[in-house]
């Protein structure tokens, strides 16, 4: 018997464990990277660059912000449908993220934390150079990636509880936004 | 040639019904109205599932791995087939 499913959805394709293993490893060479490039992952969404780390910091931000969505995500999934598996949303949080790691190349040099440092000092000044426009290009950029990152975590959540209607989209970006303001605040207070 | 078995209506595509049968030794013919039982009413692909499920001994890892799909793929397949079966069971009722 052959089984009709979405190739593109390695959701559908790949086994749990091989997901889980590609989760990991993207996740230690993301943070690796990050702390090579000074990103901080302070929130389920957010990246930063700052201009001193400590080389565990990325590693603690990335194995908190996957958590928290992962457990927000659970919650709302076992609402849905009670048969969720935690690794199987644990996997797609880990896989999503792999999506916010190329933004981390941006930093070569310090270049945008330099270029943001400059925009931040006289926002009221900004003059429409080469360097605002990178930085634009680099904004949308990554919005881009952060569509995607969307558009696959989702398809994840999708396949974990099997919830084909169209209030799932709604209720997993809301739980996205509940998970992202719970992480700035355990960010900024408890890490 | 291995013709399948018709489950809907190819005009309206309302389930069939068996209303001849007849035994192959003695050519007795019966004729009647009798409903399909519910594993025939399935499509082609739900029947193959639910054979391979058995022969899995109703191991849904084994069935993924066999099937080169992901284990949740699976037991949204077996999920969507019992709610088929337990909507052809309350037509039936």
């Amino acid at each position: 018997m052959q089984m009709k499913i979405n190739e593109w959805n390695v959701f559908e394709r790949l086994s749990t464990q091989k997901l889980l293993s590609i989760g990991i490893v993207g996740t230690v060479i993301g943070s690796a990277l990050a702390v090579f490039f000074m990103g901080r992952f302070d929130g389920v969404l957010d990246l930063h660059f700052v201009n001193e780390i400590e080389w565990y910091q990325p590693f603690v931000d990335n194995f908190f912000a996957i958590l928290i969505l992962s457990i927000c995500l659970f919650f709302t999934a076992k609402l849905l449908n009670s048969k969720t598996r935690f690794i199987d949303i644990l996997n797609s949080v880990l896989i999503g993220r792999f999506l916010i790691y190329p933004l981390l190349f941006a930093n070569v040099n310090g270049f945008i934390s330099e270029l943001s440092e400059k925009a931040i000092a006289d926002p009221m000044n900004i003059e429409i150079d080469s360097d605002t426009i990178l930085l634009i290009v680099f904004g949308l950029f990554s919005l881009a990636l952060l569509f995607v990152f969307f558009c696959v975590v989702y398809a994840g959540f999708r396949v974990a509880t099997n919830y084909k209607k169209w209030q799932g989209l709604l209720y997993f970006c809301l739980t996205v936004i509940v998970a992202e303001l719970l992480s700035l605040f355990l960010f900024t207070y408890f890490l | 040639m291995n013709p399948k078995f018709p489950i809907q209506c190819p005009s309206c595509e309302d389930t069939l019904t068996v209303v001849q049968l007849k035994c192959d030794n003695c050519n007795t013919q019966i004729s009647g109205q009798y409903s399909l039982p519910i594993l025939l009413k399935l499509s082609k692909e739900d029947q193959e599932f639910i054979l391979a499920f058995l022969l899995a001994s109703g191991s849904l890892k084994e069935m993924a791995k066999q099937m080169k799909v992901s284990y949740p793929t699976m037991r949204n397949y077996l999920d969507d087939l019992i709610q088929k079966i337990q909507k052809l069971n309350a037509d039936e009722n």
